[in-house]
């Protein structure tokens, strides 16, 4: 018998995912042989509907005709059956898949080029800045031991009798534990499993590979790549989950196939890389060769894990909580990770290699400028010091971070020496990483944190008990007196380092700190092993003692602390889940554990005012004290130093520069009343904190100035006149720029004819009103008035606060005067002429920022020799 | 003839200036008397005075938003015009200005 059924595909994300595996289980129930077909221009090869994994491969897309057809003696049921099923139910099926579905993109911030290239790419949740660029690795994915990888065939029967083994072996395996289980969930779970197991597709992509001379495990590695390769693409999460279903299937089948090779932790990279991995301790990330690890995609990690604050420290750009994780790419192929807008992309389309490519090499430019003007103390408008520092956990850290501009080290953490391991690091291995730790410092002050640990982190040799509530339990200086032999000899490596560095430079605190007589203890502690050392250890030199501020009880009698420390460093992040009763790890009450509320900036008005009241130095070595955003507040707050990520070194160090401190108080103040975050927000969006100086920058900034510019079009330069003012300091972040101008383009165009556009925005995101000029090397499209390419783009951009005049009201009038200018032919070809053919591309030299800003911004204004200016004369009628 | 225009655009950084430098440049090469009132970023410059207005044979609003003190041209022949067309063809928005 026979019988057959056309349809339409009327699902929106085509015949995948759930409605694929409902066609596929009643098909099952029939005897019939059924085949679906695609009824299009060279079709591919029918799939058998029996089979999920033959199905989704067909790729059948919405609006798409095809066939189904039965051959047996039920063939008449079957068609009926599978009839009512796509005519009456799958629709419902797939709105309900789609409906319970994560949803990881809605944090997403794609970069305008980006969106308007449309690429494809996975979101997750930017925890560490930056973008990187490399080759995947998939740690925790899908591999051979190398001597099986390279292994040769040895006949292809054997080869496939092998497979069928290990197929038969794990299916039996999965339905016995299926029927095994006590859990519904898991009873399912191992029952599909062996469905997957027993895929006449999968049983065939291994043939195949066996019969293209591959060994059974290679088999199974290509069978799999070949499998989920289809399944990696799809837009909903249930088919993506397929995907690493036969992921799973292919490990259990090589652990049968290869019992004696193990997951090795150690992961060796050969290249830049963008490691992948749904999970990776800090133990992985430290013994990997960190100038290869580009990125990090990660999967339920926790967004104040170790490892993620390692990334940070490491600069390694990271984002988590992406979804499937090890199904997202394919090792080897490249990909990019972007820690700014929270997404990765692989592989990578040439034009997205371009723009990060771009993007770095105007970072580079920005902070080859910057970084000698960062290697200067950081000093504000009206001359207070601020030390700016940087967190680290190792030596190399430290001297990237010097090399950066930090004054010294704020923060160095040492538990990572005792996480991950069997036994706890001897006074050997500790001394060698402190000794390199100040060696690396060069004489600036280093804050070693001594270990903090507790009931959460994995240090099996200390045999922490299980805490019903850790961050409330057993940790950091509580754990000091049982594990007193572990602190001594911490305190011993890290003395005798000090003996290695100035007197008074390397100092010491404590984690966790509740009460004036744990911190009592701990000075006796230090001063103990200090004099048992004698002669070994600091010979003689100071060591500053300290504390960090993270429990409340603190905050409130730093008083009766005084007499027992010599510094304070405020931990901002646990000190704000403390202050709020909230889990910053926890996602549902992220908006509690805020540190913009007043209540919490004002505890930290309070613990600085009574430091200072006391005569203690203060920092800051928390989240907020990295923060550009929080620059204002920090230097409000008085603190003696702020310690962050190397990357923002150079950044805060203009920051403080540019900012008047009695202007900081009063944002801090208005702040600590403010009625909640939201109004704490408000004023930081503005640049009021700034000193009179640092609003009153020049409108023209000589390297705002770029003649030559290699652009094809016209999102890239706009991005690239944007560079232009990030290199140049105007901005710490320019795709907000970049979106400003793109929405005030979006309007309408601004090519204003005459090959001349004025893109412009206003946008807090901006210091100080600012132009860029682009002179274009290749005329551009962008719909302009009167349909000619643009050859010059003049970028206007105004802090949106200060649009409305105050100390931007003249550089406002210059704008407008450049506006009215440009609709003059003399001046648009006095501009025109800018065009130095005997220059080189890139940054323009004297001659062109002589004919349009050799001086400050001024020249727009006073007359002086500019273009701008010189045409005055000639613009006036 | 006397005219007076108002010009404004979203922003009010560029367009503005440019649809007031556009229709001022046109109108006094053709010999016509005009004052240009701006709504930019640094609010109203160049005001017109209820005088100017009363003197005018006409006004044209060269504008993308709302005129701000609308209340001012009570009763005079307006023109109204985006900002675009003024810097792209000033002399045809003169020309619907009668000018």
């Amino acid at each position: 018998m026979q019988a057959d059924y056309s349809f339409v595909c009327n699902l929106a994300h085509g015949l995948h995912g759930r409605p694929a595996s409902i066609l596929a289980a009643k098909a099952g129930e029939f005897s019939s042989s059924i085949l679906l077909r695609r009824q299009v221009e060279n079709p591919p090869a029918p799939a058998d509907v029996r089979s999920v994994l033959s199905i989704i491969g067909l790729d059948i897309h919405l609006g798409e005709t095809c066939r189904l057809t039965a051959e047996g003696t039920d063939a008449a049921e079957a068609i009926a059956a599978l009839r009512d099923l796509i005519e009456h139910r799958l629709e419902q099926i797939e709105a309900e898949a789609e409906a319970s579905g994560p949803r990881p993109d809605a944090d997403v911030r794609l970069p305008v080029i980006l969106k308007r290239l449309g690429v494809a790419y996975a979101g997750g949740r930017a925890v560490c800045a930056g973008a990187g660029m490399g080759r995947v690795v998939i740690v925790g994915g899908l591999t051979l031991p190398a001597d099986a990888a390279a292994a040769t065939p040895a006949d292809a029967g054997e080869e496939l009798r092998a497979a069928r083994r290990a197929v038969d072996a794990v299916r039996a395996d999965l339905t016995e534990r299926s029927r095994g289980a006590g859990d519904a969930t898991e009873r399912a779970l191992l029952a599909a499993h062996a469905e997957i197991a027993n895929d006449p597709a999968l049983w065939d992509a291994l043939t195949a590979a066996i019969r293209g001379n591959a060994t059974a495990p290679q088999a199974v590695l290509a069978a799999a790549e070949q499998l989920a390769a289809t399944l990696r693409g799809a837009a909903t999460a249930y088919v993506r989950e397929r995907a690493l279903d036969v992921q799973d299937i292919a490990m259990q089948l090589l652990d049968r196939l290869l019992p004696e090779s193990s997951n090795a932790t150690q992961v060796d990279l050969a290249a830049e890389s963008v490691v992948f991995a749904e999970a990776l301790t800090a133990n992985q990330l430290l013994r990997m060769d960190r100038s290869l690890v580009k990125g990090l995609v990660l999967g339920a990690v926790g967004p104040t894990s170790h490892t993620v604050i390692l990334a940070r420290n490491f600069g390694i750009p990271c984002i988590i909580d992406v979804v499937d994780v090890a199904v997202r790419a394919r090792a080897g192929d490249t990909a990019v990770v972007d820690g700014d807008g929270g997404f990765m992309i692989s592989p990578v389309p040439p034009e997205v290699a371009r723009f990060y490519e771009r993007e770095r090499a105007a970072q580079d430019r920005r902070l080859a400028r910057l970084v000698p003007l960062a290697c200067r103390p950081a000093v504000t408008t009206d001359g207070r010091g601020l030390e700016v520092a940087t967190n680290a956990a190792d030596a190399a850290e430290i001297g990237h971070a010097v090399a950066m501009g930090a004054d010294g080290v704020g923060l160095f953490r040492t538990e990572f020496l005792f996480l991950d391991r069997e036994s706890a690091p001897d006074e050997g291995e500790q001394f060698d990483i402190y000794a390199a730790a100040v060696q690396a410092a060069a004489g600036r002050p280093i804050i070693f944190r001594t270990f903090d640990i507790g009931g959460d982190k994995p240090a099996p040799y200390m045999r922490i008990p299980g805490e019903e509530n850790p961050f409330l339990g057993c940790r950091g200086l509580r754990l000091y007196r049982p594990h007193l032999g572990l602190l001594r000899t911490q305190l011993r490596a890290l003395i005798r380092a000090a003996g290695r560095a100035p007197s008074g430079t390397v100092k010491i605190m404590a984690p966790m700190v509740a009460e004036p007589g744990e911190a009592a203890w701990f000075r006796g502690e230090v001063e103990t092993v200090c004099a048992e050392l004698g002669s070994a250890g600091a010979a003689g030199g100071e060591i500053p003692i300290g504390i960090m501020v993270e429990v409340p009880s603190v905050a409130l009698s730093i008083d009766l602390f005084a007499p027992h420390v010599d510094f304070l460093s405020i931990g901002t992040n646990d000190l704000c889940q403390y202050w709020m009763a909230a889990d910053r790890g926890n996602a549902g009450v992220a908006t509690l554990c805020d540190p913009h509320h007043p209540s919490f900036l004002r505890v930290l008005r309070l613990i600085v005012g009574e430091a200072r009241r006391h005569g203690k130095w203060i920092g800051v070595c928390g989240e907020m004290g990295g923060r550009l955003r929080d620059l204002p507040l920090m230097i409000g707050l008085g603190v003696d130093e702020i310690s962050g990520s190397a990357r923002q070194v150079a950044s805060l160090k203009l920051g403080v520069a540019a900012a008047d401190s009695a202007r900081c108080r009063a944002l801090l103040d208005a702040a600590c009343d403010s009625t909640g975050p939201e109004g704490v927000e408000a004023l930081l969006d503005g640049h009021v904190w700034r000193g009179d100086d640092a609003r009153a920058q020049p409108v023209i900034d000589p390297g705002c100035i770029l003649v030559g510019a290699d652009a094809s079009s016209k999102e890239e330069a706009i991005r690239q006149a944007v560079d232009l003012l990030w290199i140049a300091g105007r901005t710490d972040a320019p795709r907000p720029v970049e979106e400003a101008v793109w929405a005030r383009e979006e309007t309408y165009s601004t090519g204003l004819g005459h090959g001349f556009a004025v893109p412009h925005c206003k946008c807090d995101a901006v210091s100080a009103p600012t132009l860029a000029v682009l002179k274009l090397e290749q005329p551009i499209e962008w719909g302009s008035m009167d349909d000619k390419p643009v050859t010059t783009v003049l970028l206007l951009a105004v802090p949106a606060s200060e649009s409305g005049g105050g100390g931007a009201a003249a550089h406002m009038k210059i704008f407008a005067t450049l506006a009215r200018r440009l609709m003059h032919e003399e001046f648009r070809d006095a501009l025109d002429s800018l065009r130095d053919p005997g220059r080189d591309r890139g940054l323009s030299g004297p001659a062109a920022r002589d004919s349009l800003s050799g001086e400050p911004p001024g020249s727009l204004r006073a007359g002086s020799h500019s273009a701008l200016s010189v045409n005055e004369a000639s613009v006036r009628m | 003839m006397k005219i007076v225009a108002v010009t404004a655009c979203p922003t009010g950084i560029a367009h503005t200036y440019m649809a007031a430098e556009q229709i001022e440049k046109t109108a006094k090469a053709a010999g016509h008397q005009i004052r240009v009132e701006t709504q930019g970023s640094m609010g109203i410059e160049n005001e017109l005075t209820s005088r100017d207005i009363a003197e005018a044979d006409v006004a044209i609003f060269a504008v993308d938003i709302e005129v701000e003190k609308k209340e001012r041209f009570e009763g005079k022949k307006t023109v109204l015009v985006s900002v675009s067309e003024a810097i792209k063809n000033p002399k045809g928005v003169l020309a619907k200005a009668g000018a």
